[in-house]
């Protein structure tokens, strides 16, 4: 049977445990950050479902992405990239995969959400592996917080407002 | 008449459509003293590649600040895309960093050629590593495949997602198994990529070695897209599309050797 990604895209899902930014690098100069939470759907941990986070260090406020994926048993299969959220990147974005609604042909310069509808092949019955197609996020999350509240919203993760900061406390705000 | 085309700057393109979309092309922010240059090449993912360029000392330096690095995480891919890297930072003459970054020095001089080889080198690891995925259709081909063989062979007779030592004692797992008396047949899905060819063949190489009853199949998406890695895999099994005929299955079943 194939994986239901619909449903796990659209099942209401929790952060599980209390997950944190982690740095894994042998270079100093790395400030490369990345969370990843394991999901709850009810009363279960659902195998395989995470949300990735990745940040840098030296960049306050922006250059932050979040995904959701999907880590299939059967390790000989890759993982499955199910929908992503880059707010404030450093490059703009392009949507040019032929598959692109034609309303959404273009760049975006900002924020925007790789959603899992746009991106689904049925050819593959699952979604385009590097999802390539976005639209764009307006208006724009202003705060990290804003940030959360709309990854809780997108992903359905009722609980996504709960993630810590990638980056030290400012005490300037 | 001939017509020979005129240089001009592009506040000189007098078509707004075309001038629109080269001003597109390249496109600069400031960031401190440094500046982030967007180029026209694309990540697979849709992202624009884009350069860090920052003056020092006379000089620049002209890095893809880990931007490649990062579109390959978005697929899963930093470890192909760290192997790809190495390899490219040679080819294009460009260094790569502990950091995940492709870099170069560069005088004034130098300075556009240096943009140029780090986009190249940031994009190209990037496509190398996306393209190295495994499509979503190849990963189902198992399952797929496991229903066939249940429809044709029966459900007692069919096993799924097995693990089988191998002569070597080297347990290596399998898509699919069918029994047939003694006769033991083995699916593996493979596809057009040196990882999985090369463990395909060690583990089809290591069952076959329990003897004549252990036969195995290689069930590929499409034979045509195995390319050159076919002959290798054709040496040790049988190649079989995932769509095969219950007729054609029964055959193979029956006569793989």
């Amino acid at each position: 049977m194939p994986t239901p990604y619909k449903m796990l895209v659209e099942s209401d899902e929790l952060i599980a445990g209390k997950p944190t930014w982690v740095d894994k690098h042998k270079d100093p100069k790395d400030d490369q950050q990345r969370l990843v939470a394991a999901l709850r759907m009810g009363g279960r941990v659902f195998q395989g479902l995470e949300l990735v986070g990745r940040a840098r260090l030296g960049i306050r406020n922006a250059y932050v992405s979040f995904s959701l994926i999907y880590l299939p048993t059967d390790n000989r299969r890759d993982a499955v990239r199910l929908c992503r959220v880059d707010w404030r990147p450093l490059t703009p974005h392009v949507n040019d995969h032929p598959n692109t609604p034609p309303e959404l042909i273009g760049d975006i310069e900002g924020t925007h959400h790789h959603a899992f509808g746009l991106n689904w092949a049925a050819k593959n019955d699952a979604p385009l592996k590097a999802l390539p197609i976005a639209e764009e996020i307006s208006p724009d999350y202003q705060l990290y917080a804003e940030l959360l509240d709309g990854v809780g919203d997108l992903f359905r993760i009722a609980n996504a407002a709960s993630l810590p900061s990638p980056w030290p406390e400012d005490l300037f705000g | 008449m001939s017509m020979a085309f005129e240089q001009i700057d592009s506040e000189d393109i007098r078509d707004a459509g075309v001038q629109k979309a080269v001003g597109s092309l390249v496109r600069t922010s400031a960031w401190g003293n440094a500046y982030l240059v967007s180029v026209p090449l694309i990540y697979p993912s849709g992202t624009t590649v884009g350069v860090k360029v920052a003056p020092s000392k006379g000089s620049y330096v002209v890095s893809d600040f880990g931007l490649g690095w990062r579109e390959a995480e978005g697929y899963e891919a930093q470890r192909s895309f760290g192997a790809h890297a190495g390899r490219i930072k040679e080819q294009v003459g460009v260094e790569y960093t502990a950091g995940h970054e492709f870099q170069m020095f560069a005088t004034e001089r130098q300075l556009a050629s240096a943009i140029r080889r780090v986009a190249y080198a940031s994009h190209r690891a990037a496509v190398k590593a996306f393209h190295s995925l495994p499509e979503a259709c190849e990963q189902e081909i198992g399952a797929a495949l496991y229903q066939r063989l249940r429809d044709t062979f029966g459900n007692a007779n069919v096993t799924s997602e097995l693990k089988l030592p191998g002569a070597s004692n080297i347990e290596w797992p399998f898509a699919a198994q069918v029994m047939q008396g003694k006769r033991r047949v083995l699916f593996d899905v493979v596809s057009p990529q040196w990882a999985s060819v090369v463990a395909a063949k060690s583990k089809f190489s290591d069952v076959r070695h329990l003897g004549a009853d252990t036969v195995p199949v290689a069930v590929v998406d499409s034979i045509d897209a195995m390319g050159k890695w076919l002959p290798l895999i054709s040496q040790e099994a049988e190649v079989i599309e995932g769509d095969i005929g219950a007729d054609e299955l029964r055959r193979v079943v029956a006569e793989a050797a």
